[in-house]
């Protein structure tokens, strides 16, 4: 049985390789720790990363866990990573609120609300992993359905869907 | 008559509509619907030329929004309709697309604000994963695969001379000879090589469409490491046992 430090220079290491989502279970299996121990652990380690002074953080994803840089540190960042490709159209924005917000659904029902051919939207947003197809549509043609990706998360920092910025409807 | 803007700057005929009523201080539940399918039909002359693909959604919103208008003019057809209900506005599938639309493109603003603000913004690690496959990968250059076809033609086969009738080549066969001769713990077979044993231009061209086939099934893999090169085949892993290790 590992100590505790060594349990965490554990799931320190393991989140420094994983560029992607480690999932809690995942990590319950490599570690051989049960969920309450282990999430108590992590929920420590994000204090400790939060409290000194480190230019990464841990964050909550979907249910797992990521590493991920500091807010504070976006500029230093930035010189060295170029945010070129970080552009969204308004249009694939609004799509991409839809899908946020209305997942699972199909193309067609996200044409009926913007009220325009949106393919193109689709396969760009298809293209930067922000999206993906999630299931087939049990109605005539089978249609996909849509839904966002980690990614689409990790891109707009939210920690999952609940994260979503509350929107009224009507007003 | 007002300056016109292009419709170019909308992102489709309910974002009109939303930018007419608004423009005009207009109550959303209570749509003056000959004025706003006036103005709207405005737009739509101002844009001179008509590109039915860009144009398109904007007629369909114009001849519902002619129809609409038309149907304010006769009252009592829609009375009769729903007598129980009371009145039933015709106006009423109108006000609530604009309001689930405009409640999506807020959404997308505030998913903008949150994308676009890059002074708070956190980095990932990048996947490096990702650009790896897409190199091994061949079914994405298909330009590839077909140079090789035709390489393999120019190298090997001559028509028959005499075509006697012969059994016909059944593609579902070449799939299994070409599974057969894979080893199953992963290791490549030279996809070339199977054309050191054939003679004829069918047979050529059924082992090329029973490994396109074997591809797009997701049973062979095909790796070729560089242009013109040999076409490595082995069996595909399933994807879920390499993310695992």
């Amino acid at each position: 049985m590992l100590m505790r430090d060594e349990i965490k220079a554990s799931i320190e290491a393991l989140l420094f390789v994983s560029s992607e989502r480690i999932s809690l279970e995942e990590l319950m299996e490599i570690l051989n720790l049960a969920e309450p121990d282990l999430k108590q652990i992590i929920k420590e380690m994000m204090m400790e990363y939060n409290q000194s002074q480190r230019g990464i953080q841990i964050l909550t994803l979907d249910g797992g866990y990521i590493m991920g840089t500091k807010p504070e540190y976006a500029q230093v960042v930035s010189k060295m990573v170029k945010p070129a490709s970080r552009r969204l159209s308004p249009a694939a924005l609004e799509t991409l609120a839809i899908i946020a917000y209305r997942q699972p659904l199909s193309k067609a029902e996200i044409e009926q609300i913007r009220g325009v051919k949106t393919d193109r939207v689709i396969t760009t947003l298809m293209e930067k992993g922000i999206i993906n197809e999630v299931g087939k549509k049990a109605a005539p043609g089978k249609p996909a359905l849509y839904g966002t990706t980690h990614e689409f998360l990790k891109l707009f920092a939210l920690s999952s869907l609940d994260d979503l910025p509350m929107i009224q409807d009507t007003e | 008559m007002s300056y016109l803007v292009n419709l170019d700057k909308f992102y489709g005929p309910l974002d009109l509509l939303l930018y007419l009523l608004e423009k005009e201080e207009m109550d959303i539940y209570d749509i003056p619907v000959a004025l706003i399918a006036d103005q709207y039909m405005d737009y739509i002359k101002a844009t001179g030329q008509i590109d039915l693909d860009n144009i398109g959604d904007f007629l369909i919103m114009a001849s519902y929004l002619l129809n609409l208008k038309s149907r304010m003019l006769l009252p009592g057809l829609t009375e009769e309709e729903d007598p129980e209900e009371g009145v039933v506005d015709p106006r009423e599938e109108l006000v609530n697309r604009i309001l689930e639309y405009k409640k999506y493109k807020m959404a997308g603003e505030i998913l903008a604000s949150r994308f676009n603000n890059d002074v708070n913004r956190v980095f990932f690690r990048n996947g490096s994963s990702e650009v790896e496959w897409v190199e091994r990968e061949i079914s994405s250059s298909l330009n590839i695969l077909l140079r090789a076809w035709y390489a393999v033609l120019e190298k090997n086969t001559e028509e028959l001379e005499y075509n006697l009738p012969q059994r016909d080549i059944n593609i579902g066969e070449k799939m299994n000879d070409i599974l057969r001769v894979l080893p199953p713990g992963g290791g490549t077979v030279i996809f070339q090589d199977f054309y050191t044993t054939i003679s004829t231009r069918r047979e050529a061209l059924a082992y090329f469409l029973a490994l396109l086939e074997l591809i797009r099934l997701q049973k062979v893999e095909a790796v070729q490491e560089q242009r013109f090169g040999d076409i490595k085949l082995c069996l595909r892993v399933v994807v879920s046992d390499v993310n695992a290790g």
